[in-house]
């Protein structure tokens, strides 16, 4: 048994480390989130911290740590410690750091249309926050005396972004897939494919089955972004595909093969265009520019299939097809028509609302795929920004500075989407 | 090279990770730590004639203890695995779990040999589990372990 002195300094620790804990939790209270679930999120961070200094309260108090042994103590106090420093660092983040609230209006957009087609229950907790190391992770529910911190109900995902993410909207597929990673977790859609989950130590191991699963997690996560968000999705995993990246971790399959995999679930959009280009007349429209570009865009993609040498998952076919067959409502239907009209608009510099989103039906009970702009915007809108289809006049105006129009741009695009974000929440107001 | 491939700006790609494996690690870790710390507390205490009628500690590690027998998670079990180096690993660690299960639960004295042997190999399986996830646990909290505030 340890001397009395070493217990009250022990008992001091922990008693410091709750009052940390309480030092937090007013600052949750007092913090405002950008999040539109701020209230749900800020509730969850209290539950951790109440009970987290309601147990060291309650051990500091009571004659168990003066028992026992100087080993015993010393590994539990480092045991709390390890856990609250996490827990404290991971909130102190959330509070400090969040994302900018753009984010949170074009994510939002993707996760109402998720519990609206009933893919999910309940939209999922998620946070964004300028990260340090690019992730997403569940802010997991550590064991602690008596209880875990939250209950298997209670979970908040935290997505943490570069800043140079954060700060341009054409990144912001990204978040996509992410959330796709959130429902895939939610659902268990490939593990129940593959009859069984399996563990990190069998993918470091090289398990054959488990780099396969974990393969067609990625593939899956990058179809159910594509179905969200349309081909933007595809043209921007090209894009990463030809920028270097210099840790691919075993959890992902080569980039090559995901762009080849993703070509191949949309390739009826993709030949709509190359039979556009085929049947264009001579005339010097913008349109006929448009889609010349986009085709040799294609071309290129096409290309990659040529390099994609990883083989693919057995699984991964029938993965896909369930999956289209079960959000085959989500599925994004982006017209050509409404792609054009939108870069027009866009590649002049003005902002893009479709005439559809302007009229309210009669009895019309809740809004259809049709009205939704932000996905025209951001598809148009990476589609002049990485093809350079901006207009004359415009590139004039700004003297060729590329660097300047495209960041004018980014501003553009980012105030369109959360126009087109506020009209739709009114319009479903008004419907309601 | 492509024309619109000199477009595109020479830049580093940082991808985000979905639950990198490191965090998965941590999270694992935590949860087997947990479990065994709270067990050595419980046996130390029960030596000394406390039972789960009187020690938040006892009662934890029953509770974890019971829910870790049961659910018998993979990932939990590689965790451990890879701390006790042993043949036949899966039944020694469910025979070790649930001895000491039935001792907490136990309202019993045992032979001080029978606790010191329980509590030497609990203790044995906890550092070679922090030494073994020491880096892990490195990468995780160093960022906020040594966070500063600025000054000017």
């Amino acid at each position: 048994m340890q001397d009395i002195e070493i217990g009250d300094l022990i008992r001091y620790r922990l008693l410091e480390i709750g009052r940390v804990a309480r030092r937090i939790l007013d600052k949750v209270k007092g913090t405002r989130l950008k999040s539109p679930y701020e209230e749900a999120i800020k509730e969850i961070l209290e539950k951790i911290l109440t009970s987290l200094s309601r147990i060291l309260e309650e051990l500091s108090k009571g004659d168990e740590i003066t028992k026992l042994e100087w080993d015993s103590l010393s590994i539990m106090v480092d045991f709390i410690r390890t856990q609250s420093d996490y827990l404290f660092g991971v909130i102190e983040d959330i509070l400090s750091q969040e994302a900018a609230a753009e984010l949170y209006y074009f994510l939002d957009f993707y996760v109402d249309l998720l519990v609206n087609k009933k893919i999910v229950e309940n939209s999922p907790m998620i946070v964004i926050i300028k990260g340090y190391e690019p992730k997403t992770y569940l802010l997991s529910s550590l064991p602690s005396p008596k209880n875990s911190l939250l209950s298997p109900n209670e979970s908040l995902w935290v997505i943490e972004v570069p800043v140079k993410v954060e700060g341009n909207i054409f990144e912001w597929p990204i978040l996509l897939h992410e959330l796709a990673h959130i429902i895939e977790h939610k659902l268990r859609i490939v593990d129940s494919e593959f009859g069984r989950s399996y563990t990190i130590e069998e993918l470091e191991r090289g398990n054959i089955n488990a780099i396969d699963c974990y393969h067609c997690k990625e593939y899956l996560c990058d179809y159910i972004a594509l179905l969200l968000c349309g081909p933007v999705w595809l043209f921007m995993l090209y894009d990463l595909y030809l920028t270097p990246t210099y840790r691919l971790p075993k959890t992902h399959p080569e980039w090559s093969r995901r762009v080849a995999v993703l070509k191949e679930r949309i390739s009826d959009f993709l030949n709509n265009i190359k039979k556009a280009n085929n049947n264009i007349d001579n005339s010097k429209s913008s349109s006929t520019k448009v889609i010349e570009q986009l085709t040799k865009l294609i071309n290129n993609i096409e290309q990659i299939e040529l390099q994609a040498v990883l083989r693919k998952p057995l699984q991964l076919d029938n993965i896909l097809n369930n999956v289209k067959n079960k959000l085959v409502d989500l599925s994004f239907k982006l017209s050509l028509d409404d792609l054009l009209n939108c870069i027009h608009n866009l590649a002049g510099f003005k902002p893009y609302i479709s005439k559809r989103t302007y009229i309210i039906r009669e009895k019309e009970e809740e809004l259809k795929d049709e009205d939704i702009d932000v996905n025209v915007i951001v598809n148009a809108g990476y589609l002049i920004y990485r093809l350079n289809l901006f207009d004359k006049e415009i590139q004039e105006y700004f003297r060729h500075d590329e660097y300047k129009m495209k960041s004018e741009f980014m501003y553009l695009v980012t105030e369109c989407v959360r126009s087109a974000r506020i009209i739709m929440l009114a319009k479903q107001a008004l419907l309601s | 090279m492509e024309p619109h491939i000199n477009d595109l700006e020479y830049k580093r790609q940082e991808m985000i990770e979905f639950e990198p494996v490191y965090v998965q690690q941590f999270n694992s870790y935590m949860v087997v730590k947990g479990l065994l710390t709270y067990s050595l507390c419980g046996i130390d205490l029960h030596s000394k004639g406390m039972t789960h009628e009187n020690s938040i500690l006892i009662q934890s590690a029953i509770k974890w203890l019971n829910e870790f027998i049961e659910k018998q998670n993979e990932d939990y079990f590689s965790m451990l695995a890879k701390a006790k180096k042993q043949a036949n690993l899966r039944e020694d660690l469910l025979d070790l779990l649930r001895k000491v299960l039935s001792i907490l639960e136990d309202k019993k004295q045992r032979t001080r040999d029978e606790y010191n042997r329980i509590y030497n190999d609990l203790k044995n399986l906890i550092d070679q589990l922090t030494s073994l996830n020491r880096e892990v646990e490195e990468k995780i909290l160093a960022r906020y372990r040594n966070r500063g505030s600025y000054k000017v």
